[in-house]
């Protein structure tokens, strides 16, 4: 074992074990009240608006939210919540708008994927499927959740992930989407509230913004560094970058998670409720990690915490601040920001192969049952990848640029196309875009990884075509536009549409 | 004076929020189950 950066109390670990225990209670619980695959992967399509704003909200903010945004913070200040938080804050927006439609068009519908087969036929759905399947691989959240525990109890981080990963499955497996409801609306209570305390504490025992600017003059050397803190537009990542990142935000337009929720709801209104409901929170989740991760720039100016890395200072931050008792709170808050993501995708992916290969392809026929266990099977085969997945990528942000990509390039374009264009849709559109845009992220993010050069300055994997040189997450910008233009030009030549089914 | 006011309200918001829903919830719920009772009867 390591050195643990935080030092719990006996009451802080009590809390946590509490917490653990009862998520795992919640998922036996609805495993006893379970009838069929619509119980359990739809939670009998009854989520009301309160149900719906937590577990849309903590689905979507998982660690990479916490520590991601925390640590864009340290280094480049409020330009972490304007530059970075915001673009997603206007696409839930969007999202908003959206969203109920998508419910009033497919009321019975059940997964995001199901609109491309219906759509375009089985190859469009088996791409736009693999392309749901990648993405809903908890990488992030396995590689976050070892991140944590080596945190608190310095052991290999490799132990914790695997630790993390029976802990969420377990609950998952058993409890269905009900479970993933109930202990996300937890999870969020914990999430939210935590951080909250966190920064209003730690904000005023530093001096509030006098104080912050103090510490961040003795951290970089002058007043005008500490000042570039407080600048919206600052940051040292190029325009392209961003607009890279930026894009990466479009991601929540086709995030299967939100669509199993949408369908899931009771009824559009309770969607639109919980998106105005939600919308604000999230925003105040964004600023207070944001301001944590300056909070901990200045302290470690001011000499009150050690000197951290930037992913710890979130940490370092709260260990110092938060007394006996709440740290156990934030802990379990942080742990739920992670589980609360890696059980909703974990159950995605099972729906995946379940609900879209199993029945969609393998076996129409097939009873409830058969569906609801090849979903658990598929939930497994989810855990086994994730936890390969995170030894090979070193960043978190990596894994997210990549994952987004892939759902960006393969379904919102057929997706959105299909469910809301007048005319039915070409199959011949769908077949293409879908399968060009999943050979090529897929080609991209191999030939990145093994033939470009890593940059130690940047910490990414740099391409270079003739003159030009591209970082891997600029795959992004070229993929995307690529499919839309073969998306429109196969719409425009093809005849042939799919009969949807009645 | 600003970031020290916004620091302090979005903080509110992050506490706040959050307890509303449970309200929110409850309520609901409280509705549901009465609904159900008058089936009953």
């Amino acid at each position: 074992m390591g050195n643990a950066v935080v030092q719990l109390h006996v009451v802080d670990w009590a809390i946590v074990l509490i917490y653990i225990a009862f998520m795992l209670f919640v998922g036996f619980y609805f495993s006893k009240k379970q009838q069929g695959f619509d119980d359990y992967f739809m939670a009998g399509r009854s989520l009301t608006a309160p149900l719906l704003v937590g577990t849309l909200v903590s689905t979507f903010y998982g660690l990479d939210t916490l520590f991601g945004t925390s640590e864009v913070g340290f280094y480049e200040g409020v330009s972490a919540f304007f530059a970075y938080s915001l673009p997603y804050t206007a696409l839930y927006v969007v999202m908003a708008i959206l969203a109920p439609k998508f419910k009033e068009i497919f009321p019975d519908g059940t997964t995001m994927q199901e609109i491309a087969f219906k759509k375009y036929g089985k190859t469009t759905g088996v791409f736009t499927s693999i392309a749901a399947f990648l993405y809903s691989t908890n990488t992030m959240e396995m590689m976050g959740i070892g991140f944590i525990l080596n945190l608190i109890t310095g052991m290999p981080i490799w132990i914790g992930t695997l630790i993390g990963a029976v802990l969420v499955l377990v609950y998952t497996w058993t409890g269905g989407l009900w479970a993933v409801t109930m202990t996300d609306f937890i999870q969020f209570i914990s999430m939210m509230i935590t951080v909250g305390i966190a920064l209003i504490i730690g904000w005023k025992a530093i001096g509030g913004y006098e104080g912050v600017f103090e510490g961040l003059i003795e951290w970089t050397g002058s007043a005008e560094d500490a000042s570039y803190f407080f600048s919206a537009g600052a940051g040292y990542l190029s325009p392209w970058t961003l607009v890279s990142y930026g894009i990466t935000a479009f991601a929540v337009l086709a995030e299967p998670a939100f669509f199993q929720r949408v369908f899931a709801s009771s009824g559009p209104k309770e969607i639109q409720k919980a998106f105005t409901a939600g919308v604000p929170m999230w925003l105040s989740f964004d600023w207070c990690v944001t301001f944590l991760g300056i909070i901990g720039a200045a302290a470690i100016g001011l000499g009150i915490i050690p000197e951290v890395e930037a992913n710890q200072a979130l940490f370092a931050i709260c260990g110092q601040y938060l007394p006996v008792g709440l740290l156990g709170v934030f802990l379990a808050g942080v742990l739920a920001a992670a589980m609360s993501t890696a059980d909703s995708y974990f159950l995605v992916s099972g729906g995946v192969i379940g609900y879209d290969i199993y029945k969609g392809v393998i076996n129409p026929d097939a009873t409830s049952e058969q569906v609801e266990r090849m979903t658990k099977l598929g939930m497994l085969a989810s855990a086994v990848f994730a936890i390969a997945l995170t030894f090979l990528f070193d960043a978190i942000m990596e894994v997210w640029v990549f994952q987004a990509t892939i759902i960006l390039s393969v379904a919102l374009v057929p997706v959105y196309f299909g469910a809301f264009s007048k005319k039915p849709p070409k199959k011949i559109a769908g077949v293409l875009s879908t399968g060009v845009g999943l050979a090529a992220s897929i080609i991209w993010y191999i030939w990145s990884n093994f033939f470009g050069t890593w940059s130690d300055d940047w910490e990414v994997y740099l391409v270079r075509i003739g003159n030009v040189e591209l970082w891997q997450e600029h795959g992004i910008l070229i993929i995307v536009p690529l499919v839309i233009v073969i998306y429109l030009i196969a719409n425009a030549v093809g005849k042939v549409t799919v009969e949807e089914a009645a | 004076m600003g970031w020290n006011v916004t620091c302090y309200i979005m903080g509110a918001i992050s506490i706040i929020g959050p307890i509303c829903l449970i309200f929110w919830y409850v309520k609901g719920a409280k509705a549901q189950l009465a609904n159900l009772n008058k089936k009953d009867d």
